[in-house]
């Protein structure tokens, strides 16, 4: 058998008295017993270094194989995100920044009412509910840092206050609110074909920033399948026609819960005596149109209809204060 | 004739024996043998090989060598050992005057194998002319013989290391195993190149060490010490400031041996050790060392054996030259006989007793003059006049002449022998069942139940110790069945009237008569001269041991005196 420290170099016979020496192979029996433990030990190092080899062979295979189906399925969502992005024209990567920001501004402290010149009356009011909005309202808290703000849109649905702010009823009344009431309760189409155009602000929220290099940054950083998938799973089911919308909104509305003032109940819906700030901004012109704090308290709403709608009455009966606040404009 | 030399100043031609033979010039030789005339291994070459393979291996504690040379085998001899070396004290004798000087100190020497070779000459002249011849070269040729014993010293250093004596390189096997194959190529070459103009055996020499150099594993050997000792040679520039300090050190050429069969390129040398650590050895170096180190004395040890059997050979002759030297330096030449018929006389001039002189006294020459060889010689004369010493030295120089080296004498005409009785006084022991007529007795039994024809036989007070008259009888006997065998005897005793009886009648053939000179004052000159003793001068050894009438007549009047002092001064 042939070993590597002979070579060409050297005379045959000194070659086969390496491979010898090496193989422990001599003529007499002494050193036949050599050449058999060193057969034994050679096999059984064979033997290790083999079964350690296919281990680590396997073990690095599998690893590969895994990095490759987590490449696969990474690429599989950045293809994705990038047909996405491909269907969209005009995209704004700040337009959820932008929105933030003005709420961030409103629920520091209140800076006092405030009716912008081009909102002297209900009518131009109304002019201005027709462009394309986005809405959200939640406590006052969520609104001082970013994840609240994420939060608060995910939980704020298009609600009795908007839709008696852009359909008001005919009169303040209980009577009178409480169709919008129930309408902005269950929500539908009752509250939909009125605010076709206002967006929630979730659905800016939740689909636009999939769509921009932070969060494919994100999803290169994922390193596991489980948190590949969370992400692809996030993205499939982000509301991107809803945020198609929502990115092109040129104004902002939102109403903010200050927290209970008093000691008075809190009914069931969660609705109490407390104050609310409501703005309307024009973000594409970046103006503040319309600052307004009002107090709302469900104590003047019946029993019947408080234990149910209290919060949604209260909301249109806000949003009745607040086109009256513009009637009484000088 | 020949030209006489300082080992042969008579110029005396051999008849009887062949011409000194020579070794055929470079034939190759397989054996180095140095003592006989057909080169043989006489060490059990496999056993000797499998044990040097394990002391290269692993590095024994001593005793290969010896053990090996123990067991060797001996040219064929008639002689006996058990009938001669104890009544001449040859273990003593051996390393006391064998002594091996070289390299400015005393070497230590396989005294049994010494002894063995000494005590079992051969029978064949041829080799003891070899054996000669050898000798004679080494002495007249300085140069030779400071070849010869830097082969022997070289050989010592070898065997020391192989048996692993000192210890040395125990902590680095392959350094250790590279210094012994370095000294194997040493004793190579020097055998190579030192013997290259020999004309006797030491020829041998060259043509075993030419015939290794020429082979494949002494060119794979040479390649793997310049491996070891010169891989790559580093041409350096060294830069250095006016306070001794180094500045630079630039490399300016790097040359590797890459021709050498042993270089391997490093991509090579890591797969090797990978290869050795699955194959079941170490992983590094040091085991790719081993495995190549290995091959390469695979290939060399059928001819490293023959070292054991080499350094036994280079004892014997440097033995014999230690053993002149040492006669030399006392004023006492040695000489290789001349070798004679049986029939011819026997001429030893200068005959000294080396036992004397391995203790320290200088002993006083003599010569020795018979007419033939194949004589029975009755020596008589005083107690202490020499007649013991002179059988000795008789029995020494027979069997260093059969051996083939020198002789005590500073020249000698001698016969070959076929055997060596020696029967000294024998001591009283506690346990013996016999008295001393009865031991006498025994004594001549067993001489003649080991006495070949031929042989030189030494008798040392034959039937002393008995009856006078039943002593002569039993001596007479003796004598006369002792002709039937031809021997060349010596033979001493007290029966001084018996003695010149028989020089007298003639009555035995073949019977030669020596007595002990004595000077004027009847003291011994150590000196022999033809005749029988007149007197034992028992009166002149008596006064000088202090035991003559007068002076024992002194010694009880003292002892009286003191036991009776001591009564008086009470009194």
């Amino acid at each position: 058998m042939s070993t590597l420290l002979t070579n060409r170099k050297m005379n045959p016979a000194l070659r086969a008295r390496v491979e010898a020496s090496v193989s422990g192979r001599r003529a007499n029996g002494a050193t036949r017993s050599r050449a058999s433990q060193l057969l034994l030990k050679a096999g059984l190092r064979v033997g290790i270094f083999g079964v350690v080899a296919v281990g680590v062979f396997a073990f690095v295979r599998a690893r590969v194989r895994e990095h490759r189906e987590i490449e696969d399925a990474r690429a599989a969502v950045l293809a994705l995100v990038r047909a996405e992005r491909g269907t969209w024209t005009g995209l704004d990567p700040a337009a959820t920044t932008r929105s933030e920001s003005w709420l961030l501004l409103a629920a520091r402290a209140y800076e006092g009412d405030f009716i912008a010149e081009t909102l002297p009356n209900t009518a131009a009011l109304a002019t201005v509910l027709e462009r394309p909005a986005l809405y959200v309202r939640g406590p006052i808290d969520s609104f001082t840092h970013s994840a609240g703000i994420a939060e608060a849109a995910s939980a704020s649905a298009k609600d009795a206050f908007l839709l008696c702010l852009i359909d008001p009823p005919s009169s303040r009344e209980e009577k009178a609110l409480l169709p919008k009431a129930r309408a902005g309760y269950s929500g539908g189409s009752r509250v939909s074909q009125h605010t076709t155009h206002v967006s929630r602000l979730h659905d800016l929220e939740a689909g636009l920033p999939l769509l921009f290099y932070p969060w494919e940054e994100e999803l290169n950083a994922a390193d596991t399948r489980t948190s590949i998938e969370r992400l692809e799973t996030k993205f499939k089911t982000a509301p991107f026609a809803a945020t198609k919308r929502a990115a092109h909104a040129e104004i902002l509305i939102f109403a903010m819960d200050e927290p209970k003032t008093g000691t008075g109940p809190t009914e069931f819906d969660g609705e109490c005596s407390h104050d609310v700030r409501i703005g309307i901004v024009d973000v594409a012109a970046a103006k503040v149109l319309l600052r307004m704090r009002k107090h709302v308290d469900p104590n003047w709403i019946s029993d019947g209809a408080r234990a149910q709608f209290a919060k949604e009455i209260d909301g249109c009966a806000l949003a009745m204060d607040v086109r009256e606040g513009l009637g009484r404009k000088k | 004739m020949q030209k006489p030399s300082s080992l042969n100043p008579a110029g005396f031609a051999p008849v009887h024996a062949p011409a000194v033979v020579a070794s055929p010039p470079l034939d190759p030789v397989l054996v180095p043998d140095l003592l006989e005339l057909v080169p043989s291994t006489r060490i059990d070459a496999e056993q000797t090989k499998i044990a040097m393979t394990i002391a290269f291996a692993a590095g024994t504690s001593g005793g290969l060598f010896s053990d090996a040379l123990d067991r060797a085998r001996i040219p064929a001899s008639t002689w006996r050992a058990e009938s001669f070396a104890k009544d001449l004290f040859l273990q003593s004798f051996v390393p006391l005057c064998f002594k091996v000087r070289a390299g400015g100190g005393e070497a230590s020497l396989t005294t049994n194998y010494l002894f063995k070779l000494l005590t079992s000459p051969p029978n064949n002249p041829s080799i003891i002319h070899f054996r000669r011849a050898i000798l004679v070269e080494l002495s007249e040729s300085p140069e030779m013989r400071r070849q010869f014993e830097r082969l022997y010293l070289t050989l010592c250093r070898f065997r020391g290391q192989i048996e692993g004596v000192r210890g040395h390189g125990k902590w680095d096997a392959s350094r250790r195993q590279l210094e012994i194959l370095g000294l194997a190529k040493e004793i190579i070459d020097c055998m190579a190149q030192g013997f290259g103009s020999a004309r006797s055996g030491l020829a041998r020499l060259a043509a075993f060490g030419l015939r290794v150099q020429q082979s494949e594993p002494y060119r794979s050997l040479t390649d793997l010490l310049h491996y070891d000792e010169r891989l790559a040679t580093l041409n350096l520039k060294v830069s250095v400031g006016a306070d001794g300090r180094i500045r630079g050190f630039d490399v300016i050429a790097v040359q590797e041996s890459t021709e050498n069969p042993f270089v391997n390129s490093v991509w090579r040398r890591w797969l090797a050790k990978i290869e050795l650590f699955v194959r079941g050895y170490r992983f590094g170096d040091q085991e790719v060392m081993a495995r190549l180190i290995q091959a390469v004395f695979d290939g060399l040890e059928d001819d490293i054996v023959h070292f054991v059997q080499l350094i036994g050979d280079l004892e014997f002759y440097l033995g014999a030259l230690g053993f002149r030297d040492f006669a030399e330096s006392a004023g006492l030449p040695v000489c290789l006989p001349e070798i004679v018929a049986r029939e011819k006389p026997r001429v030893v001039e200068g005959l000294f007793n080396p036992l004397l002189l391995a203790h320290g006294i200088k002993p006083v020459p003599c010569d020795l003059q018979i007419d033939r060889h194949d004589t029975t010689v009755l020596i008589t004369g005083p107690n202490s006049g020499g007649k013991t010493r002179l059988l000795q030295s008789v029995a020494l120089t027979q069997l260093l002449f059969q051996a083939g080296v020198f002789v005590p004498a500073r020249s000698a005409q001698l016969t070959l022998a076929q055997g060596l009785v020696v029967s000294l006084i024998e001591e009283a022991k506690p346990d013996q069942s016999e008295g001393r007529l009865g031991m006498e007795m025994m004594r001549i039994r067993a001489l003649f139940e080991s006495l070949p024809p031929d042989a030189m036989v030494i008798l040392d007070e034959l039937c002393s110790g008995t009856n006078p008259s039943e002593g002569e009888e039993m001596f007479e006997l003796v004598v006369t069945v002792l002709t039937r065998l031809k021997p060349q005897a010596f033979i001493t005793t007290h029966f001084l009237t018996f003695a010149a009886g028989l020089e007298r009648d003639r009555r035995i053939s073949d019977l030669r008569f020596l007595q002990v000179a004595l000077a004027p004052n009847h003291e011994p000159t150590y000196q022999f001269a033809p005749g029988v003793a007149h007197t034992s001068l028992a009166r002149h050894a008596a006064a000088r041991l202090g035991v003559s009438r007068e002076q024992l007549q002194a010694l009880v009047e003292h002892n009286i005196r003191l036991t009776q002092a001591p009564q008086n001064s009470r009194a």
